[in-house]
Order: structure tokens, then sequence, then C-alpha cells
């Protein structure tokens, strides 16, 4: 336990409370949804395997569990690669999105969805296959990705290398503007469905896929949690530090790249948390310490998402609501509100 | 972005579209003293069509989703000079020799009405079932007006339709602005907004005003309906309802019919317990997964999974979709059998205007026993 030593009130937040919080929220989550099941039940049908009605175990194993896990690995994923990205460029509005990543996957989406008919033509349902949409918004995202791979070869600045991400972005959000105008409105309205995000979407093996990808994401952020910190000084710095900056920055894109792209892949762009999780753990922890803010602002992510995603549900209520507005709707106001009480985030970026 | 400025703009253009009540009033008195015909409408709710002199009032009364002002609409024969009273409205000159219309759901009442060699344009080509029609396509009769929604203005203007059918989810007529300066009338249809399926197919009627078949439009209607209500008083009498429900899940919303919806009044006629009939919408409601799956893991057959051919292709795209007992007893059915290669599908162009043909499916897939001599027409089983 010697990685929290130097502060144990962080100890005691990041290894105490957030972890208790989370699963009192995991529980809180599976718990409530459109149909409502008695708690006792519930836990019945976590720790048992049996329920009252079979239709009550199938939809907390089939529909609530798988859920709440995916919105677990979102939170984490999505709140770590932000706070990279944030540190990679020292720009407090970078999040897992500016390297063009949803946008490569948007496009790798809208190829297949609204090229559907008229030119690969390999799907006879409207309706695609879960799978179909995974691997093009992989491939899109990953396309995107080694053509910023390349120019961070070249750019010793990151600043430049922030640029071309977002005119990557560009580029395939254009093309995805074409593919629009020229694709119906059935086949709009399906991409369009994809574009909203959700976390409602995933079987069980998709989850195994996804929770493996976001696993090794995180790892590699966690070993370059150093690297991290001193490029918070400046890559110069950095480099008379014996840092070797490409190779971290490599690194870095590498982790943002799979932990943003498996997400958007599979629950499609999730917006908001990316970009508004650092600041807030920054702000709660009052530390610029990689050391402890991977690890805080994974947690952190956790429990927003879970958060967010009950509400999403309003109990006993039938429908629900897109993630995407609920994580912006609730999280904006609660950054905003922070940011001025505490005097702005000029603080976060130094130690 | 684009939607919100345009139905910011609605209300203006509407004001500005919406006719003048003078003018109306001046050719309804006289028809309080003579007695003049009035074209029943049984059924549809948002098409009120009036005859004063020869001239066919048409007034769609709701011309899109929660519209407050209605649209009216006089139609005068070619043969007879515009009244003056009339000169500033909506006028269309009858019977139109040249159309042109905006949804497959229109070509019916070119089809049922023999009238398809006054079609001229039409968008998304591709999509049209009807044999009629596509063998003028082929002869390269009718042109391409663009892409769905974003008409080609200047093709229309080319073709120079007499009347352009048009229809609006959202009250925007902005676009048509040009078509009228250049002296094209348009129409707007909102046969999809009713909640019966023989209101929907009573639109025929509005056809029949402009193309001067009155008598074939309602006794094509007649027909119908007799027909429709055969079925529908045969099923009746039935004492087992299986139970069903519709649709499937897009991406965590499942859109259901409501229970006061047009299919929901086409699953209570063919002899169906629907699930969500209690439910007072008229549209689609919204619900979760988990709620459709709570309500309906016992139904006995379930409908329209949009696009889907077999039951496996089901399972890939979600597995839960195979828990449902309608899946286990391969109960599945959807209304694409009619669909072509291009993505169009004649349910969404005939089936509206031939409610009659969609029930005897229906009441085929729910009481196989009664229906022995109607083979499945819109409809097909997954495999």
């Amino acid at each position: 336990m010697t990685y929290f030593t130097s502060n144990r009130s962080i100890f005691f937040k990041v290894v105490i409370i957030l972890p208790v919080v989370i699963l009192i929220l995991f529980l809180f989550n599976i718990s409530l949804g459109s149909v409502s099941i008695p708690l006792p039940e519930v836990a019945k049908a976590l720790f048992t395997g049996s329920a009252e009605k079979e239709s009550w175990l199938n939809i907390i194993l089939h529909f609530r569990l798988p859920k709440a896990l995916t919105a677990l690995l979102a939170g984490a994923a999505l709140g770590v690669s932000g706070l990279q990205m944030q540190t990679l460029f020292r720009n407090p509005l970078a999040g897992p999105y500016v390297l063009g990543i949803s946008s490569g996957a948007s496009l790798g989406v809208a190829l297949v969805v609204l090229l559907n008919y008229s030119v690969i033509g390999i799907f006879t349902s409207l309706q695609l296959n879960n799978w179909v949409v995974i691997i093009a918004s992989s491939i899109g995202s990953f396309i995107v990705l080694i053509c910023v791979s390349i120019v961070s070869l070249k750019v010793r600045d990151s600043m430049t290398l922030l640029i071309v991400g977002l005119m990557f972005g560009s580029i395939a959000g254009a093309a995805v503007s074409v593919l629009q105008f020229f694709s119906d409105a059935k086949q709009l309205q399906i991409y369009m469905v994809w574009t909203f995000g959700s976390l409602g979407g995933l079987g069980w093996d998709e989850l195994k896929i996804l929770c493996f990808f976001i696993v090794i994401g995180l790892l590699i952020s966690v070993i370059s949690f150093k690297p991290l910190n001193t490029l918070l000084l400046s890559e110069n710095y950095a480099r008379t530090m014996g840092l070797n900056v490409t190779k971290a920055r490599i690194l870095i894109i590498l982790s943002t790249s799979l932990l943003a792209g498996g997400i958007t892949a599979f629950c499609g762009p999730i917006a908001f948390i990316g970009l508004a999780v650092p600041h807030l753990t920054r702000l709660v922890f009052n530390t610029s310490d990689h050391k402890v803010l991977i690890p805080a602002v994974a947690l952190s992510g956790i429990i927003i998402m879970l958060f967010c995603d009950t509400v999403a549900q309003i109990p006993s209520f039938q429908s629900v609501l897109p993630i995407n507005a609920v994580t912006s709707l609730i999280g904006a106001p609660v950054v905003i509100w922070l940011i001025v009480s505490k005097g702005g985030i000029k603080n976060s970026f130094h130690r | 972005m684009k939607k919100v400025s345009l139905t910011v703009f609605f209300p203006a253009l509407l004001m500005i579209a919406s006719c003048n009540s003078d003018q109306k009033e001046a050719v309804n008195k006289p028809s309080e003293q003579a007695e003049t015909a009035l074209v029943s409408l049984n059924y549809a709710e948002k098409l009120k069509i009036d005859h004063v002199q020869n001239i066919s009032i048409v007034q769609i009364t709701e011309p899109f989703k929660g519209a407050e002002t209605s649209l009216t609409y006089y139609l005068i024969p070619k043969d007879q000079e515009v009244p003056d009273s009339l000169r500033s409205t909506r006028i269309i000159r009858t019977p139109v020799e040249k159309f042109a219309c905006t949804s497959t759901t229109h070509l019916p009442g070119l089809t049922l009405l023999n009238t398809e060699s006054t079609l001229v344009g039409f968008p998304s080509l591709a999509l049209v079932s009807a044999p009629s029609i596509t063998t003028r396509i082929e002869a390269g009769e009718v042109a391409e007006l663009g892409k769905d929604y974003s008409l080609n203005t200047e093709v229309v203007l080319e073709v120079d339709p007499e009347l352009l059918m048009t229809f609006t989810m959202d009250g925007n007529y902005k676009h048509l602005s040009p078509l009228s300066k250049a002296g094209i009338a348009t129409i707007v249809n909102a046969d999809y907004l009713e909640t019966t399926p023989l209101g929907r197919a009573e639109w025929i009627k509005l056809f029949g005003a402009l193309f001067q078949k009155t008598e074939m439009a309602d006794s094509v209607f007649i027909s119908i309906e007799s027909e429709y209500n055969r079925v529908k008083d045969l099923l009746s009498t039935v004492e087992k309802k299986p139970t069903t429900f519709n649709g499937m899940d897009y991406n965590g919303v499942w859109y259901m019919p409501g229970g006061n919806s047009w299919m929901a009044k086409f699953l209570s006629d063919a002899g169906a317990d629907y699930l969500w009939k209690e439910n007072t919408e008229t549209g689609s409601i919204e619900l979760s997964f988990e709620a459709v799956y709570d309500r309906a893991v016992e139904a006995d057959i379930w409908l329209n999974v949009h696009g889907f051919n077999t039951l496996s292709e089901l399972e890939a795209a979600d597995e839960r979709y195979s828990k449902f007992k309608a899946y286990e007893t391969g109960m599945v059915f959807n209304s694409n059998a009619r669909a072509n290669e291009n993505g169009g599908d004649d349910y969404y162009e005939a089936g509206f205007s031939r409610p009659d043909l969609v029930l005897k499916d229906l009441a085929k897939i729910f009481h196989p026993e009664i229906m022995a001599e109607h083979d499945l027409y819109f409809y097909k089983q997954l495999k």
C-alpha cells in the first residue's frame, strides 16, 4: 500500500469511500427499472440465481446486470481516456474524442448503415447485427488513429497533433454528412439511433470482449502515470528529464483508443463523461498527481455513469431517457458549480 | 439543428398559408340554400370534402401532428372559370392530368383509380412496387424528383406537374414556396395521422375528387370497406384471442403502437389480444426493453420485427429476443413479404390503402382455422 502513503485522506477516499459508493449505486441501479421487482427478489436473483418469477430473473441477469456492468466499464474508460488527453495536450477542453476516435467510429458505422443497400449489400436486414456495427466502428476509429499516430511520429508538438486530430474528425464528420444526404429516412433513423449512445444493448458475449479491451487500456494507463506527470509540466521539460516523449505519447494514444474506441464501438458515442469527470476529480481531490488521479478518475467515472444511468431509468416509468441527454443534463451544471465555487480550473494543471 | 430553425419558421408560414375565411364563407353560403352533395366520409377524421356547384372543397383538418390550423383547397373543374371570390385561395384545377407525389403511400390513389398515366414525377423511384407504375418508370415517363425529404426543386419545376402531393411531419412548407410561385399547385396529404385502417383507406376519395373519379373512388372504397367488415364480423365471435405484441428494440427504446393506434385497431379487429390495448396513445409509445419483456414474454405472436427475415438474424441482433415465447415457438411475423431489393416494400405502398388485405393477413396469423382460404399477402413468418 505504499502507492498512496503520501496522503492518508486521499488513500481513504480512493480505497474506501469511492468503492463503497459504487457498490451502493450498483445495487441501486440493478434494483430499479421499468419493471418493479421487490428488493429481496433482486438480491435473491443476484446471489442465488433464482427468483419468484422467471421473467424477473431474466430481467436481472440479461437486462440489468449487463447494463450496470457496461456503465461501470464506460464510466472508468471514458474518464481515464479523458484525463489522459487533457494531460497529453495540456488542454482542459480535451476529451476522449479529440483525436477523432468518435468521428472515425461514426464514419465506419455510417458507411455500413447508410451504404447498406446500394454498395455493400451484405445484409438482408435493415436492423444491423450488433457485431457488424462494432467491427465497423472499431475499424473507423482504428484508421483515424493510425493517421494520427503517423502524424504524431513526425510532429514534436502536441498542440499540432491536437489540431490534426480535430481535422481528421472534421473530415470524417463531413463524409458522414455526405452519406446522410444520399441515404433514405429509414437508414438515417438507424444511424441516428446509434449516435444517441446506449448502455443497454450489450449481451454477455459482447460484454466479455469489451471488458478485455478496457482492462488492457486501463493497465497501460496505470503504468504510464509517471510520463503523464512529467508531461504535465511541458514537453521540453519532460525531454530534459530523460522522458522519451514520442514513446510516452504513443502509449497514451494506444490506451485512449482502446478505452474510448472500445466504448464507442459497443455503446455509441457517449458524451460529457470523458470531459467532465477528470475536472471533477481534480477539484474534489485537489491534486494533479496521476498516481492518485488515474484510479480516482476511473472510480468517479463509474459513480457518475451509474448515477446517470439510474436517473435515465426513472423507476417504474415505462420508457427510458437517452443516456447522452442525462449525462450532459446532470453533469454540466455540477461541473459549472464546482468550477465556480473553487475559483476556476487553472490550478488543476499545476501541482 | 436545421429542424429547429424551420419549426420556428412554421407558425409564420402557416399564417401566411392558412386560408382566408371570408372567401370560404363566400362559397359556403350558397351551399346552405342549394342542396349540395357532401361526399360522405365515414371513417376519415382528418379529411373533409364538400361539393358546392361543381367545386369540391377539400379540407385537411390536421395537416400534421398537432397542427392547429386546417388547410383548405378548392378543386375547380378546368372547364369552369375561377370565381373572383376564390382568386386568392388555394386552387387545384381538375381533373389533374400531370401529377407528382412524394410518398409510396400516395401511389395506390393512382393504381386503384387507373390514373397511373398522370404520374410524371416521384422521389426515390427505386422504392416503387406497383407494376403498373414501374413499367412507366422503366419507359422513362416518370422523373426522379430527388431523395425522400430533399425534393429537388429544380427538377420539379422542369417536370412542371399540375399538382404535387406532399406531406409534412412538422408543418414546414418552406420548400414548397418556390413551386407555388411557379404555378405548381401543392396539396398536403395527412392520411398517416388517421387512427383507423378504414379511415386511412378512405383518403382514396381525395384522389377521386382530384381526378374527377368520385364515383369510382366511392365504389373502390365500398368494396374495401365491405370486405374489411366481413372479415371483422367473421372474427368478432372467436373465443380464444391470441396475445400479441409488436416491433423491436432500437438501442434501448422499444416503439410499441399505442392502444388507440392504427395498428392496435387492426389487431383488435383481427381477433387478437394486444397486450398494450389499454394504452390511450394514438401514435407509438416508447418502452424499455425490460418493460416489453416483462409483459410480452409469454405472448403467443410477435409481429413486425422490421427488416428481419429469419429467426437466427433476430437472435444475432440481440440474444435477448430469443427469450420470448413467440420466438421459441417460431410465431414471429413480419410485413415484408413483398419487399423489393431496393428497400421498397409494397406493404408501405398498397398496405395502407388495402386494409382488407392486411386484416385478412392478420386474421390468418391469429386464426388460421377461420381463414383457411387466404394466403398471406404482405406478411410472412420468420424461418
